[in-house]
């Protein structure tokens, strides 16, 4: 903090025309920022940090513009720079990555060629000596046989080596500042880990400044030297990121840090915020945050507050901290993070389970490969390859793992959506896989599914008590149009909606009411086994404790079965009671969720878990799970499972694979504490240590729990 | 006089296919998305204007639909006898048009034939002279003298009713008695207060009534267009285009559309042997050449047509199953558009989570189908619909053109093209009725495609969110 700050920004406020008159998505605005230093701008969506990150680079879309403040670098005012200046500042001095890799690289371009384009403008460099410069550019952000991936196109990368490549844009112009706009989002967790780390490891090597905008308090934690907490367009707290995750001020900061779904929470409510983030038209005029906060005093509803200093180097927009209110607020800390809430037992009844609802035994669902004339089938794409599953009665299963792991295909398997190439799936005793179509019809009131996208889901031509009461009419399970309004009304009410809702339109509604709309149609039928496919990966975490909630309710209410699949182990923790992990179309480990998170035992088990950013600052070397040697975050990504590797398909990527590895695909292995797991290492009593009970090895079949 | 009505098949078709968009409207007055995406419309000045003046020609289009036989005069006692001949409303409405035939040609506003003629004197000897036309300005003494202060005249009066009936549709539109003042009511007009662009109506009409209210009170006295060949009013020829234009712009979709989109959401959403089937069909469809296929078709119909003449009553009614004929080619070879569209759109939305939960409560097929997919598509048909129908309208006049359009009976813009290539060969060349037909044609396909523009502005939904990012 001793070096004069690289970047300086002063009460910035940036403005978008839109039909309904302008909104400011940014509003005064102010940090500054010193080279080899991370400020991460944390919020919820709507919250105008990427506004910002674009109002710094002069990005905005055509309607919007800086309308007040200043942005310093190196001493300059970019808002005053001509544009000429200023682009030749974009893309050298200050380089910007942006959340999609795929739509960020021009696709009928070579990397190569777009990489060399940075040098050429920026650098003077051309021919062989910027060949080169890209060559030692992409191997420096970890893409091997760097000569002939200048030569390919963005489309025979993977998504993680497109981030990588754009990087490598960012980096070609020897850039002093890196804006990253949520640079991990769209990948995968292992993926994530690796980009993380490389982007710590150049920002060191370089001494870059690097402005990180991101919504992931795990994430923030891991890369950031300072926090900066945005809300509706203001930047509420700015605080070095040790004094912030050791105790956030801002109510609403705080009140982030309760929402995180986690193992210490389990068992308990999350503590939700009410409502959403404010429309940027029609804000409250006086603290923004006043109608969504749970200690707002009078006042708080009447004037804005202004900035009220902590620390030298912490600021905070609360009145709660105002000399008057201080001395009655300070010391207050919020909810501990601290896994201390052991006392709280998980939910897990740990004797007797119930009965089994959904058994599921050897599912596979394999999509043929034709090619040639006569569209001959060549080989398949084993989404589902033979997976076994046993859900109890009331009871959560997490079905776990990356992108492409056949994880949604399985669950559509299960409802016959897409029709499996083989096995059985017995539900309640009886087999749906083998039942003709209108005998399914019949099942279908007792399984249904809730998806991911809140927007995609909802018909947006019909009303909403048209979209539940699909439902109920073709399943049969309430007829009549008076019997349905009620119902609707009834069933909307339960999910926290007001039975006049009814009669708008989907568009009416934002995301996280949408998912209560979709939970509700659901309900409609009455159903005992809802499949929820990451029912809570495109809301803000705010909104997602609520929908939780709800979820945990309708549980505990009706004895809901719940088959989650998910990919955020920390809803996992939170949430399931048993937990199946899938890698490439395969279970590699299953079993109680207790168990396997606290004590994974498969080496993709505990990468998954090991690529997890905590939402609390660690160091790498701190993030040792169970006491054996630290898990190092497995290299490469999931390879496609129309080509899947031999052997066991995680042997590439494993840190402890065995020669036998390579040969053949373990079998699985029931652990003593009832677990299954497919692997050599771990599974065949030839790896570390095993735990005290015997192993013992079951041909084909294996469930987690004893057959009734 | 008496009169029998008549309902040719294309008349009855027009007047199903307005019922159908009236109460379209009505249905979607309903929806607010779709209330909504029409205020759109309703906001665009260019959408009012070519709006308004697609109104007038559906008025044109609309009165020469009515048509009627008129009841010959006959001795009392016999049973009324009805004409041969199938006139409609516009023909009545118009009488001093189609009324007053000439020889030949004559120029617009002329009182003399176009070509010189050998005229018997009373005297016996002969002269070659431009004989006097026996209606347009047949009431000058002295037309080299008279005639200029004549049409000042005509105009002038005619340009005082244009003027004020400019002035009465303007005090309808802005509506005093709703805001007390007069000048607080024009403001509410002219800033479109209310977000309708009224005045982009009035300007529209305005400058219709300017156009047409001299054209039409002259009409009486000259052929303010000219004439043709056989000394039938241009004016009138023009106006009776407009209908067939309608027709061949409107049916033709009406006929495609079934199969375009039953077809095309179909094969998308079902895929696999449907799928390759549609795909095939249209890929054929599409790989010979439309001209080839319709007029292939065109001349078979032809030949049918002429082998059968005791199929038809009267010589309309051959017309008319001729003009239907041709807007039933025309739609056969021209839905794969279309239905290419709708079957890319059925594939994505096929895999839509809403279209995945209705699977999952086992909604049959065709449910899915009427309630999913169609209604999530109509925005892609209406804005074809619109876009279509300049590309027809110009088909058939090329169609005519080239011989294989309408009955050569049947007034359209693609005869008129026709008759005047061989006007624009002669010596003084005869200008008029190309000049007429390229206007009129013109307008249409502009106010068209200018409507359907803003239609699709306010329709397409990758179009509809206002300009912003992500904040």
């Amino acid at each position: 903090m001793t070096t004069a700050p690289l970047l300086e920004v002063e009460g910035l406020v940036t403005e978008l025309r839109l039909a309904g008159g302008p909104i400011r998505p940014v509003d005064g605005v102010s940090f500054s920022l010193s080279p080899g230093r991370t400020l991460a701008l944390l919020g919820e969506s709507g919250c105008g940090k990427s506004m910002t990150a674009l109002s710094l680079m002069r990005l905005l879309p055509d309607n919007g513009r800086v309308v007040a403040g200043r942005v310093r670098f190196r001493g300059t005012n970019l808002l005053a720079q001509p544009e000429r200046a200023l682009r030749a500042l974009r893309g050298s001095a200050l380089a910007m990555i942006f959340q999609e890799p795929a739509s960020s690289l021009n696709p009928v371009l070579t990397i190569g060629r777009q990489i060399t384009e940075v040098l050429e403008l920026h650098q003077g460099l051309s021919g062989p000596a910027a060949r080169t410069r890209a060559r030692a550019l992409l191997e420096s952000v970890g893409i091997g046989a760097a000569d002939e991936r200048l030569d390919a196109y963005p489309f025979q990368f993977s998504g993680g080596m497109k981030q990588r490549a754009m990087i490598a844009m960012a980096l070609a112009g020897d850039p002093a500042l890196l804006i990253a706009d949520e640079p991990t989002t769209a990948l995968d967790v292992t993926v994530q880990a690796q980009v993380l780390d490389l982007l710590s490891g150049l920002q060191a090597e370089r001494g870059m400044a690097m402005l990180l905008v991101s919504h992931d308090l795990g994430v923030v934690a891991r890369m950031a030297d300072e926090v900066g907490v945005m809300y509706a367009g203001e930047l509420i707290e700015l605080a070095p990121a040790v004094r912030f995750f050791a105790g956030p001020a801002h109510p609403y900061a705080q009140q982030l840090f309760a929402a995180q779904p986690g193992r210490e929470r389990r068992g308990a409510p999350l503590v939700a915020l009410a409502g959403a983030v404010p429309d940027l038209a029609a804000l409250p005029t006086a603290c923004r945050f006043a109608p969504r906060c749970d200690r707002a005093l009078a006042r708080c509803h009447v004037d804005r507050p202004e900035q009220h200093l902590l620390a030298p180097d912490h600021r905070v927009r609360c009145h709660l901290y105002a000399p008057a209110e201080a001395a009655v607020v300070i010391g207050v800390r919020p909810a501990e993070r601290e896994p201390a809430a052991q006392s709280a037992p998980p939910a897990t009844p740990s004797d007797a389970p119930p009965a089994v609802l959904l058994d599921v035994r050897g599912l596979a669902l394999h999509f043929p490969i034709r090619r040639g004339l006569l569209r001959r089938q060549v080989g398949a794409v084993r989404a589902v390859d033979g997976i076994d599953l046993a859900l109890h009665a009331g009871q959560t299963l997490a079905l776990v793992g990356e992108s492409g792991c056949g994880k949604t295909t399985a669950g559509k398997a299960i409802l016959r959506l897409i029709e499996p190439t083989g096995g059985t799936i017995r539900f309640d005793g009886r087999d749906l896989a083998a039942l003709p179509a209108a005998g399914l019809r019949a099942l279908r009131a007792s399984m249904q599914m809730v998806f991911q996208d809140p927007f995609g889901s909802l018909n947006p031509r019909l009303r909403v008590g048209e979209i539940i009461a699909e439902g109920m009419s073709a399943t049969g399970a309430v007829r009549g149009a008076g019997a349905q309004r009620a119902r609707i009304g009834t069933l909307l009410e339960e999910v926290g909606l007001a039975a006049a809702m009814m009669d708008r339109y989907p568009h009416a509604f934002s995301g996280g009411q949408r998912q209560r709309i979709a939970i509700a149609r659901a309900l409609a039928v009455a159903p005992r086994l809802l499949i929820l496919d990451e029912p809570t990966s495109a809301l803000d975490v705010s909104v997602q404790a609520q929908i939780l909630n709800l979820l945990a309710g309708l549980q505990a209410e009706r004895g809901l079965a719940y088959l989650f699949i998910t990919h955020n182990l920390a809803l996992v923790d939170y949430f399931a009671h048993a937990v199946a992990v899938m890698y490439l179309g395969r279970i590699v480990e299953q079993g109680r969720a207790d168990d396997i998170l606290h004590d994974p035992r498969h080496p993709y088990t505990r990468a998954l878990i090991a690529s997890v950013p905590a939402p609390y600052p660690t160091r790498p070397a701190d993030r040792a799970v169970g006491g054996e040697a630290a898990p190092t975050v497995p290299a490469g990504e999931i390879p496609s499972p129309a080509s899947p590797p031999a052997g066991c398909h995680f042997h590439p990527r494993c840190p402890e694979a065995l020669p036998v590895c390579r040969e053949r695909y373990p079998e699985p292995t029931v652990l003593d504490d009832g677990r299954v797991i497919r692997c050599h290492v771990r599974g065949g009593g030839r790896g570390l240590a095993m735990g005290t009970g015997s192993v013992v090895t079951t041909g084909g079949t294996a469930g987690a729990a004893p057959a009734t | 006089m008496g009169w029998q009505a008549v309902i040719l098949g294309s008349d009855l078709l027009f007047f199903v296919l307005i019922a159908l968009s009236l109460l379209g409207a009505v249905w979607a007055r309903r929806r607010p998305d779709l209330v909504r995406a029409w205020r759109r419309v309703a906001e665009s000045d260019a959408a009012m204007a070519s709006m308004t003046v697609l109104a007038a020609l559906l008025v044109v289009g609309v009165l020469d639909s009515l048509h009627y036989r008129a009841a010959l005069p006959g001795a009392p006692g016999q049973p009324v006898m009805y004409a041969a001949q199938v006139d409609s409303a516009l023909d009545a409405l118009t009488r001093q048009l189609s009324g007053h035939t000439e020889k030949t040609y004559s120029a617009p506003f002329a009182a003399h034939l176009y070509a010189k003629e050998t005229i018997d004197l009373p005297d016996g000897r002969q002269m070659r002279a431009y004989p006097r036309l026996a209606w347009g300005g047949r009431h000058l003494p002295v037309p080299e003298r008279d005639r200029p202060a004549d049409i000042a005249r005509g105009l002038a009066a005619a340009l005082a009713l244009a003027v004020t009936l400019s002035a009465l549709l303007a005090l309808l539109l802005m509506r005093p008695w709703r805001h007390g003042a007069l000048a607080r009511a024009w403001r509410h007009f002219w800033r479109a207060e209310d977000g309708v662009k009224w005045r982009a109506v009035w300007l529209a009409a305005s400058a219709l009534c300017i156009v047409f209210v001299p054209l039409l009170l002259l009409s009486g006295d000259y052929h303010v267009l000219g004439t043709d060949k056989v000394g039938q009013d241009i004016l009138y020829q023009a106006l009776k285009s407009v209908r067939t234009a309608w027709l061949i712009g409107t049916l033709t979709t009406l006929i495609m559309l079934p199969f375009a989109i039953f077809l095309g959401i179909y094969a998308g959403y079902r895929g696999g042997l449907a799928d390759d089937i549609v795909q095939y069909l249209y890929t054929t469809l599409n790989s010979i050449p439309g001209v080839l296929l319709i007029a292939a078709s065109v001349l078979m119909m032809q030949v049918l047509i002429d082998t059968h003449p005791e199929w038809f009553a009267t010589a309309a009614e051959r017309a008319d199953a001729r003009l239907l004929a041709l807007c039933a080619i025309l739609g056969m070879t021209s839905w794969t558009g279309l239905c290419r569209l709708l079957r890319g759109e059925a594939l994505k939305l096929r895999e839509l989570d809403y279209v995945q939960a209705a699977r999952a409560f086992g909604v049959s097929r065709a449910r899915i189908l009427v309630r999913h997919i169609l209604p999530n598509v109509m925005h892609i048909v209406l804005i074809s619909i619109a876009m279509d129908f300049s590309g027809l309208v110009l088909s058939e006049a090329v169609l005519s053109y080239i011989g294989i359009g309408v009955d050569p009976s049947m007034q359209s813009f693609g005869t008129m093209i026709n008759s005047a290539r061989m006007e624009l060969s002669r010596e003084p060349m005869v200008w008029w009725s190309l000049a007429t037909a390229f206007v009129f044609l013109f307008v249409l396909v502009l106010a068209a495609n200018l409507f359907a523009d803003a239609v699709r502005d306010a329709l397409d939904p990758r179009l509809a969110s206002p300009i912003g990012g992500r904040a």
